[in-house]
């Protein structure tokens, strides 16, 4: 990893936060928004400023997470602490107000990636999806990019078979949809059924009882 | 003399705001300071509700059956009594399972037969889970499986995370159903989802040793034994389980992170006072 950081010049926590953003927008990497969090919680860990940014969003939004405000308010303001005038700045400060909106901080979540590599430096604006900031940004994406389907590669191919795969969370079913209404209605018939025989028992105890 | 008028007025207002401020509190600010295991005050904004409908009664019944506030017969009888009488589906509940074990503090004496009567009304009348999850167990524990089996299904399906650990049980050794290892796993991993114990115990083991046709992963087997200590921190087995692995510094950090990410996506549970 050490590697990895002195060849592109990575911030600390840049690579954690690259690597998030890969796992979430499924670029580079199969989409798995449980990992993604857990990746830029790692990268917000080490005070990577996008990374405090996309933590405030992905709770603000609840991706990944269980949606919480007040957390993701958290994340804000520790963005502004440390970068108070940073790229992203004005988007913190709307999550800690909750006007930026889950639709608006949904898009900023997801735009992350292109901007992400600027760490701040480039201005954020309601421009977000422009061209001239594409453009303004491709460069440092494509070595974002390419730092982050290095880390995803050797995630695969050299940690995953030493790890083992994440738990199922996302995955985790539905009650109610492990069963097919005809299984459910037959057992409820049938546990009604007994059910009344129960009763019935019970109720003649009880008559037995008062006689 | 203007003054005392204005005083007078003054006092007025703010016993009208006083008195409307207390007025206020509904069943759902009971149920906060419940969840704040402040049980008397839970108890004072029930008996102030007006009207008094058969969930707060039943709220109230629970707190003198559970001994969380102290005993006063007079009113733990009529609270409950009524709650039933008005066929509110916790307070049946709570009688049945009263006349089952017998519970003084409501003023009941163990009568098994009755509070098994009171439970099955709560399956026809209610349909309340938690009824469906009582049979399925008992059934289980009398070795009838084919009569346990219709209970467990439907409180499953209402999301009762027992009864979702029983159907993962049977189905993954095929009792009473088809064998599916599939299906068992989902049923473990939707009961385990609702922070049940056992569900991670079983989960863990299954990694640990590979079974129901999964490989051995020791790291996810070191997440499940650790959120199993979590979720019940008497269960010394759990943390056994989990050191018993012995995996290396990395291996532990990463199957923390495996368990963090997956607690932070667990449900709360239903609370049936709360559920309208």
């Amino acid at each position: 990893m050490e590697k990895i950081d002195s060849q592109v010049n990575l911030p600390p926590g840049q690579e954690q936060f690259l690597k998030g953003i890969s796992l979430l927008t499924g670029v580079g990497a199969q989409k798995d928004e449980s990992m993604a969090a857990a990746s830029l919680l790692d990268s917000s860990d080490l005070d990577n400023p996008s990374g405090l940014f996309a933590c405030a969003l992905i709770y603000f939004c609840g991706v990944g997470v269980t949606r919480n405000a007040q957390t993701a308010s958290e994340f804000a303001q520790k963005y502004l602490q440390i970068d108070s005038k940073g790229a992203y700045s004005k988007l913190c400060t709307e999550v800690i107000d909750g006007s930026v909106g889950s639709s608006n901080a949904l898009k900023a979540l997801y735009a992350l990636g292109p901007s992400a590599g600027s760490s701040g430096s480039t201005a954020f604006n309601a421009n977000l999806y422009s061209t001239a900031s594409a453009a303004k940004n491709k460069k440092l994406y494509l070595v974002g990019g390419g730092a982050a389907a290095l880390v995803v590669a050797i995630a695969l191919f050299v940690l995953v078979p030493k790890i083992g795969g994440p738990l199922p969370a996302s995955s985790a079913p539905d009650a109610a949809s492990l069963f097919s209404s005809d299984e459910i209605a037959e057992a409820k018939r049938k546990a009604l059924e007994q059910a009344g025989l129960v009763r019935t028992e019970a109720r003649n105890e009880a008559m037995k009882g008062n006689k | 003399m203007k003054n005392s008028l204005f005083k007078s007025y003054v006092m007025g207002a703010l016993v009208t705001l006083s008195c409307s401020a207390v007025s206020a509190q509904t069943f759902n600010d009971a149920a906060v300071a419940f969840d704040s295991a402040k049980y008397n005050d839970a108890a004072d904004i029930l008996r102030k509700l007006n009207p008094q409908t058969p969930k707060a009664k039943a709220f109230l019944c629970q707190l003198y059956a559970d001994k969380l506030i102290s005993p006063n017969h007079d009113e733990s009888s009529r609270v409950c009594e009524e709650a039933v009488v008005a066929k509110d589906p916790v307070a049946i509940y709570i009688y049945s399972i009263a006349y089952l074990n017998g519970n003084p503090e409501i003023q009941i004496t163990a009568n098994p037969t009755k509070g098994i009567g009171f439970m099955a009304v709560d399956v026809i009348d209610l349909d309340f889970a938690p009824a469906y999850d009582f049979f399925c167990s008992k059934y289980l524990r009398e070795n009838n499986v084919n009569t346990a089996i219709n209970f467990c299904k439907v409180a499953a399906s209402k999301g009762m995370r027992k009864s979702l650990y029983a159907m993962g049980v049977l189905s993954s050794e095929g009792k009473g159903v088809i064998q599916d290892y599939k299906r068992a796993n989902d049923l473990m991993l939707a009961s385990a989802a609702l922070n049940y114990t056992p569900a991670y115990m079983y989960l863990g083991q299954v990694s640990r040793d590979g079974l129901n046709g999964n490989p051995k992963d020791l790291k996810q087997a070191y997440a499940w034994y650790s959120l199993a200590a979590a979720a019940d921190s008497n269960n010394t087995s759990a943390a056994q389980a989990r050191d018993n692995l012995r995996l290396s510094g990395d291996d532990v950090i990463a199957a923390q992170k495996l368990a963090t990410v997956w607690k932070a996506k667990t449900p709360k549970l239903i609370d049936y006072h709360k559920a309208n």
